[in-house]
């Protein structure tokens, strides 16, 4: 049983890595209709510049958060300003779209070796590495606030898009972008922002895992397919969808590590998404990922 | 005109490439060259999937591995013939393109990219856990090499027609397929998915079929590539390499029969050139995808065709305005 908890615990920790990036590609799916390979490179490079502040310049914890936050935000508006939103513009199919993400994930990934390097970096986490113990169990308080914080921006995002005049804007834009834009709204900056929230999320969730897994330039590529993974459970498109998606693929990658073999987790985890895919494209909520008749 | 200008072309081309161990006699570089065939044979067949039927696959390294591991382990394990195994490789590879693409087909493009991801990543993590089969992370090495009735391909120069010849047959083969009525099938389902099976065309099994295609081509290259250098290894086949064959494939020009051709041998020299500059190498690489899909959508071969045919079209208009 107590094996079974801490399976569970660190299982809820990872899931909410991966729920982050997955409302990533839900929102970003909303918004522009597509897939971006980029989600997985942006939490990287989240990580680094973690470490770049915390460690290189030394700033206190609550200085990086808003920091990170703030520079993914910026960077994921101009990734759709600069690269998606022209080839969107000038009538590129998905397909090229999606192949343009891969080629931005492919140049973020090696630009981050060339500044970085490309050994291993250590964060130390602001609430220390020692496990706090309850009872049998020993809990590491970073896993237990990434839980926790993961759950806070999910609440806050919900209030963000639903009761706030920005973030209803957000979602007329993302429904119909003809519509709201005679009724004033300002399509370019809405989609641009949403994006920027996106690569945001991810920034966030590399911050939330810098000091429990380090920093490394791969690090971006597993992640990133398992946060789709969690977009695709949940449902694709759907931004609650994700964090149980999320919570779901951490979850089956802790248990198949535990009662399996650790070697086998990622086999499981693509294994399932693979099923889910084949039985149930659209997930545990409704989405259209079906083309044809 | 045009068609005669076209053989003598190919036949100036094809005396050149019989000719380059003659000049090129650094063994390095004849091992390129023989690679940039491979890889030639390899998207040829990515592109029957991606350009013909415009079907996103980024399992491409997947089927390269399941020709290359089951050559080898056949070849190390069985008395049978190495020209078997690789045939049997690229068949294998053939069979699992086609499980894969039956439930996979219904799936829109960045759904389906996920799932040839995800089959490529499987087929990698089974390579690396693979025990003594597999031989984990070190690899299979000591592969043995060709034998074809009797002669032993020993040499990287003697092996280069070998794959030479195979590049001929498998042009061929992409030729004559695309030019058929299932080449046409797989571009109108490209163009139109209502539309073609509109007209009778049952579009998912034609996607299947497409996908069994590049099965095979894929495996074979990789059964090809296993023979020649001898060793082979999970890393070789990562997700990084099936992105490297779709950048070939699209600077090229995706959808023509020379473009995958050009492209290959661009990307590959352009590679080798980058080699001492290390990272730099692959961050040039990404910058190339966003480029060409920014301003080269069509690929080389494609905006060549696309001003070729304007010019063809000129002069049509011009001809009917005389008469």
């Amino acid at each position: 049983m107590q094996f079974f908890i801490q399976l569970a615990l660190g299982g809820l920790m990872v899931g909410a890595i991966y729920a982050l990036l997955g409302m990533g590609y839900s929102l970003i799916y909303r918004a522009s209709g597509l897939l971006t390979f980029a989600q997985g490179d942006y939490f990287m490079l989240g990580a680094f510049l973690t470490f770049t502040f915390s460690v290189l310049v030394g700033l206190p914890f609550f200085v990086v958060l808003p920091l990170v936050g703030a520079l993914m935000l910026g960077l994921g508006f101009l990734t759709e300003r600069v690269l998606i939103g022209p080839l969107i513009a000038r009538g590129s199919g998905p397909i090229y779209i999606v192949l343009a993400t891969i080629g931005l994930s492919i140049f973020l990934q090696n630009m981050a070796m060339i500044i970085w390097g490309s050994q291993g970096f250590h964060v130390p986490s602001v609430m220390g590495d020692m496990p706090m113990k309850f009872g049998d169990i020993y809990v590491v308080p970073q896993n237990l606030a990434i839980v926790f914080i993961t759950l806070g921006i999910m609440v806050a995002l919900h209030i963000f898009m639903n009761k706030s005049k920005v973030g209803t804007a957000l979602r007329a834009a993302a429904q119909d972008k003809m519509a709201a834009a005679t009724l004033g709204i300002n399509v370019v900056f809405a989609i641009g922002l949403t994006w920027g929230i996106s690569v945001g999320l991810a920034g966030i969730a590399g911050l939330l895992i810098a000091p429990i897994f380090g920093v490394t330039a791969h690090m971006g590529l597993l992640v990133g397919l398992k946060g789709f993974a969690a977009a695709v459970v949940g449902g694709y498109g759907s931004i609650y969808g994700a964090v149980i998606g999320g919570f779901l693929v951490g979850l089956i990658e802790a248990f198949s590590s535990g009662y399996i073999d650790l070697s086998f987790k990622d086999v499981v985890v693509f294994g399932v998404l693979l099923l889910v895919l084949f039985v149930r494209p659209e997930g545990l909520l409704p989405s259209p990922a079906l083309e044809d008749l | 005109m045009g068609q005669i200008n076209q053989k003598y072309v190919l036949a100036v081309l094809l005396v050149a490439l019989v000719c380059v161990p003659l000049i090129l006699t650094n063994n390095y570089l004849l091992l390129v060259a023989t690679l940039i065939g491979i890889y030639i044979i390899v998207n040829c067949g990515l592109d029957i999937v991606f350009g013909y039927s415009g079907q996103i696959t980024l399992g491409q390294a997947g089927f390269y591995a399941i020709g290359a591991y089951s050559s080898a382990i056949l070849s190390i394990h069985t008395e049978i013939p190495v020209i078997f195994c690789m045939i049997f490789g690229g068949l294998l590879s053939s069979f699992l393109g086609m499980l894969v693409a039956i439930p996979s087909v219904k799936l829109v493009h960045h759904f389906l990219a996920m799932v040839t991801i995800g089959f490529g990543e499987i087929i990698r993590l089974l390579a690396m856990n693979g025990g003594e089969l597999t031989g984990a992370a070190d690899g299979i090495s000591f592969i043995p090499k060709l034998n074809l009735f009797g002669y032993v391909f020993e040499t990287v120069g003697s092996y280069y027609y070998f794959v030479l010849a195979c590049v001929v047959v498998f042009l061929v083969i992409k030729h004559n397929l695309v030019t058929s009525r299932v080449g046409r099938a797989f571009r109108s389902i490209r163009d139109d998915n209502a539309a073609a099976a509109a007209f009778g065309i049952n579009v998912r099994r034609m996607k299947v079929t497409a996908f069994t295609v590049e099965g095979f081509f894929g495996g074979f290259g990789g059964a090809l590539y296993a023979h020649l250098v001898g060793f082979i290894s999970p890393e070789t086949f990562a997700l990084q390499q099936s992105v490297i064959f779709l950048t070939m494939v699209l600077l090229g020009g995706s959808g023509t029969l020379w473009g995958p051709v050009i492209g290959t041998v661009l990307i590959s020299i352009l590679f080798e050139a980058l080699q001492p500059f290390g990272q730099v190498q692959m961050v040039v690489y990404g910058l190339i995808i966003m480029v060409v899909i920014m301003f080269l959508p069509r690929g080389i071969a494609g905006t060549l065709n696309d001003r070729f045919n304007r010019q063809n079209s000129k002069k049509l208009e011009l001809s009917s305005d005389a008469s």
